[in-house]
């Protein structure tokens, strides 16, 4: 299954270049088409991490870990029961 | 509408939508047992603060919202890194909502693949922000009759099935009822944090804003009747054991021969969850463009969406890891964050308006 989330990001692709590709340039907006393209490309690089599992990018959940201390004092503290 | 699409009463409907809709899965309170409506209760004076809070950002900065106020009052680089904080907040109980609204489709399409559901919803949802926000507006003004029906609806025929004993011991334990007041606040209350993002949108905020406080109480008062319904029918130990306690909830629900409605309940499910992911996404987008300094906002509802998709399951590749990060970990991040986030942008406005007022009325006591 995780090979298809690449089908996924194709479809996204496609769509924002019929429906906004041509709108932004007409408008001269091009800092908005190269935020668009940089979420694109990270968007489309962790999708060819999952797809091919080569793990070599961050999980953002390590951001979240780093929680775990105070979260687990607190649960501690407050005698919350799973 | 002076290019102001949002009326406070569509608004108000969207802050309606937005708490049952992130209680798909969870129910508010959890962590008190069986005391979780009282929890729930309590936490509902946190969300009504925050609603207070922002609406007083929003009076002393009319036309912006908070993500514009905020550099404008702190300095940028101060104002952008707190921005930056709200929107990993913002972007992680989007990531949540998306994976409960899943979760609750799984049931109804057990057969279909995680991702094909997630992009359905992510798709649906685009087009429905590509639309604008007055179709949004209009879609909560058709769609709160049907909602207001299923809730009320879903009152009456949980009443028999209660047995009021399950409630008791009504506050055994102080501490257990403080973790669920604190949860609870956090999810779903304080998401009304967001509304500070739409609030210029709006275009008689100034003289019919106070019926969004009047939706969020309505809200917050079902909320707070379904958990007393929930504890009162399951019992505290099973709908914590319950992965969709309140589905189960459903599930038990029926009148003579009229049994498993569940599924009749299931539009309610999905127009709170939708409403509560299109307000969000929505929000993220909005605040992506004001860290970025954008101008157009259109331009990244499919390239955040497809974020969306692909964090989705990166961030939440099975249920054991969100429950552990999404119920655990995630609320001793955003709690802090919902909460100091538009204090600090009101006490710094505050500041900053005494000091500009001072400042101009010292050019006027000495001219030249």
């Amino acid at each position: 299954m995780p090979s298809s989330i690449l089908y996924y990001v194709l479809l996204f692709m496609l769509l924002f270049t019929v429906f906004q590709v041509r709108t932004l340039l007409k408008s001269q907006a091009y800092k908005e088409l190269i935020v668009a393209v940089v979420l694109f490309l990270l968007a489309g690089l962790y999708g060819l991490d999952i797809a091919f599992n080569w793990h070599y990018l961050p999980n953002p959940n390590a951001l979240i870990y780093v929680l775990e201390p105070v979260s687990q004092a607190l649960e501690t503290l407050l005698q919350v029961t799973d | 509408m002076s290019g102001k699409p949002l009326s406070s009463r569509q608004l108000a409907f969207m802050v309606f939508f937005l708490l049952p809709g992130s209680s798909l899965v969870y129910f508010a309170g959890m962590a008190a047992r069986q005391d979780a409506w009282l929890a729930a209760g309590i936490a509902v004076f946190s969300g009504l603060g925050m609603l207070y809070v922002i609406m007083q950002v929003h009076s002393l900065f009319p036309g912006k919202n908070i993500t514009q106020i905020c550099p404008l009052v702190l300095g940028k680089v101060p104002g952008t890194i707190l921005n930056i904080l709200f929107f990993w907040s913002l972007f992680i109980l989007t990531l949540s909502l998306i994976y409960d609204l899943t979760s609750v489709l799984k049931i109804i399409y057990p057969l279909f693949p995680t991702l094909l559901l997630i992009a359905l919803i992510i798709l649906t949802s685009s087009y429905c922000l590509f639309k604008g926000l007055q179709s949004i507006g209009i879609l909560a003004d058709v769609s709160i009759g049907v909602c207001l029906f299923f809730i009320l609806l879903s009152f009456i025929l949980f009443i028999p099935l209660m047995d009021l004993a399950k409630l008791a011991p009504v506050l055994e334990n102080w501490k257990p009822l403080m973790a669920g007041v604190i949860y609870s606040a956090d999810f779903p209350f304080n998401e009304v944090v967001i509304l500070a993002l739409f609030l210029p949108t709006v275009h008689d905020l100034a003289s019919r804003g106070r019926i969004i406080y009047y939706w969020y109480l309505i809200s917050a008062l079902f909320l707070v009747l379904f958990d007393l319904q929930l504890v009162a029918v399951l019992g505290p130990g099973l709908a914590q054991l319950y992965t969709f306690p309140l589905f189960e909830l459903f599930r038990l629900a029926g009148f003579g021969d009229f049994q498993r409605l569940e599924m009749l309940f299931f539009l309610l499910w999905f127009i709170t969850g939708l409403f509560a992911i299109l307000i969000y996404f929505q929000g993220l987008i909005f605040v992506t463009r004001d860290i970025l300094g954008l101008k157009q906002d259109r331009a990244l509802i499919l390239p955040v969406g497809l974020c969306l998709l692909v964090f989705s399951y990166v961030m939440f590749p099975t249920e054991i890891i969100y429950l552990e990060l999404g119920f655990k970990y995630t609320p001793v991040y955003t709690f802090p964050v919902n909460v100091l986030y538009p204090l600090i942008v009101l006490v710094a406005a505050l500041i900053y308006r005494k000091r500009r007022s001072g400042y101009q009325s010292e050019q006027e006591v000495t001219p030249g």
